[in-house]
């Protein structure tokens, strides 16, 4: 990694400072160059499945079930460790949601205060014990999400999809979704240089300003998708976006996806 | 291969918000020519486009690009023939990679994904910029975006070409370098411009349009030279004329 005055080159993604946000979206497909390119290798519909029994098997661990959660969670650590992911994205999506766990663990306690056994620790409140579950399982959720993410990329994803038989309707909502995304991130950033430039400390971002920027937002939003919209009208887009078409399953794709699927099996129902 | 002519007439539009953007336009791009049409700020030049494109409609009047009248049904055949350069090169690049972009229409065609590759980085290559192919457009310099852009409706092989300020986020250096390629280019070619220098140099023929209306039309060299026309509708003589 290089440094200049106020930019920085990480993974070939040139960062400004002050473009964070746009760039971020850019960067969290592209850092990641880890040992393990085995999930990045797999038909995406390998992976979709793969991750689709991880949480099915994951939401259906019983509340009181600390351990089992924990080695469930094993798996998304181990993928993120091996394909040695950034670990801030992550944080920073995890930081979104422990207000919501945090209160839902308070509730638990709140509401279920009866004491339970645990081998080894003791007498604990079972609304404790529960919360401590909910807790994990939604950290293990949210890890599990950020290396799938990380793991292909969402044209492969929306293939995979296509390849279940996932209707094209979702499937294009899912990519237009990306694309407006990206659009919007790139629109709220110009407009925050744009007033930072221009407002002296505080002035300038009161509540009153940033609601009247929010409106400006949309409308800008709104205009910049129909510009878009209108440019891929002009190159033949008729409501579908081709994607990649999906290859033959390998020998590989069997034998990753059996064995993970059994190794999840065992964690669940292990004695 | 025959190229078609492009035709307004007696063309009118208003926007639903009342602002009347074009009256009256008469306009005759001859086959294969190259055609600029400049005009200050809010002239009504963008609205031309959009409505060749039958992004909009005429309130009265019509549009014929060779015999082919643009209206809603004729709309797939009719952008089947156009290549449309936007005036901001952000709002046409929208694919993960550039390689990606320039494949989209092809795709759209319904050609093999493998195949709309390769032509994409034929055409990249062309223009020897094999090095952004698998780079997002986001990471591009605006000149770069310009010419991603440009492969991205070249490749289509379009047999009209609409420009929409092609050379407003080009360097001198880059700006030279879109000149050559448009003058090597032979189908139908409309070029909607400020840049009088640029007009000068890549356009036969020119009209200038103010208000909405057509005031002048001509060849390039005899208009862009009358100094009082062009100040009347708050344009200026091309640089190298000063
Ligand atoms: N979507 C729209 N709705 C209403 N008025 C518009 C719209 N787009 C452009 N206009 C108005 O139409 C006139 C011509 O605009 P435009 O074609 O963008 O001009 P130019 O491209 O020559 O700068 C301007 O007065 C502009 O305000
Ligand atoms: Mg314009």
């Amino acid at each position: 990694m290089t440094r200049f005055v106020g930019v920085t080159r990480v993974a070939g993604v040139t960062r400004f400072a002050g473009m964070k946000d746009s760039c971020r979206i850019i960067n969290d497909g592209a850092s990641s160059t880890g040992p393990m390119n085995l999930f990045r290798e797999l038909d995406p519909r390998t992976t979709l499945v793969v991750w689709g029994f991880h949480c099915v098997l994951l939401a259906s661990i019983s509340r009181y079930d600390v351990s089992k959660t924990l080695l469930l969670g094993a798996f998304p650590v181990f993928a993120f460790l091996a394909m040695n992911l950034r670990i801030q994205p992550f944080l920073r999506r995890l930081r979104i949601v422990v207000p919501f766990i945090l209160l839902m663990v308070l509730a638990n306690v709140w509401f279920d205060p009866s004491p339970v056994a645990l081998r080894g620790i003791g007498q604990m409140p079972s609304g404790l014990l529960t919360g401590v579950v909910l807790a994990s399982k939604a950290a293990v959720s949210i890890l599990s999400l950020y290396v799938l993410e990380q793991t292909i990329p969402l044209d492969r994803l929306c293939t995979g999809l296509r390849g279940l038989r996932v209707p094209d309707a979702l499937v294009d909502q899912l990519l237009f979704l990306h694309r407006y995304g990206l659009v919007v991130a790139a629109e709220a950033d110009t407009m925050r240089r744009a007033r930072d430039l221009r407002s002296i400390g505080k002035q300038g971002r009161g509540l009153l300003e940033t609601t009247r920027l929010l409106g400006t937002f949309f409308l800008r939003c709104h205009d910049r998708s129909r510009r878009i919209h209108r440019s891929m009208l002009a190159r033949g887009f008729s409501g579908s976006l081709p994607l990649p078409p999906s290859s033959l399953l390998t020998v590989r794709d069997f034998a990753w996806g059996g064995t993970l699927v059994t190794i999840f099996l065992i964690s669940r129902w292990y004695p | 291969m025959n190229l078609p002519r492009i035709s307004l007439d007696a063309v009118s539009l208003q926007y639903p918000c009342g602002t009347r953007a074009l009256h009256g336009v008469h306009l005759q791009i001859s086959a294969g020519s190259a055609f600029g049409i400049v005009g200050p700020n809010g002239a009504g030049k963008s609205t031309l486009l959009n409505m060749m494109c039958g992004f909009c409609q005429p309130t009265t009047g019509t549009v014929h690009i060779g015999d082919v009248l643009v209206e809603r049904r004729s709309l797939d055949h009719i952008r089947s023939l156009l290549g449309v350069l936007f005036q901001h090169a952000d709002d046409q690049l929208f694919q993960a990679t550039v390689i990606d972009d320039i494949g989209f229409g092809l795709r759209n065609r319904g050609i093999p994904y493998a195949q709309a590759e390769s032509q994409a980085r034929e055409i990249l290559r062309r223009f020897d910029l094999e090095s952004i192919a698998q780079k997002s457009p986001f990471q591009l310099s605006s000149g770069q975006k310009r010419f991603a852009a440009l492969c991205g409706v070249l490749v289509m092989e379009p047999q009209v070409l609409l420009l929409d300020e092609p050379t407003s986020d080009l360097d001198p250096r880059n700006r030279r370098r879109f000149l050559d390629v448009f003058r090597k280019l032979s189908m139908t070619r409309l070029v909607i411009s400020h840049d009088l220098d640029f007009v000068w140099d890549a356009c036969d023929t020119v009209a200038i349009l103010d208000k909405g209306q057509v005031v002048a039309q001509g060849p390039t060299r005899e208009l862009l030279q009358n100094e009082s026309l062009l100040l009347q509708h708050s344009l200026e003589l091309p640089l190298r004329l000063q």
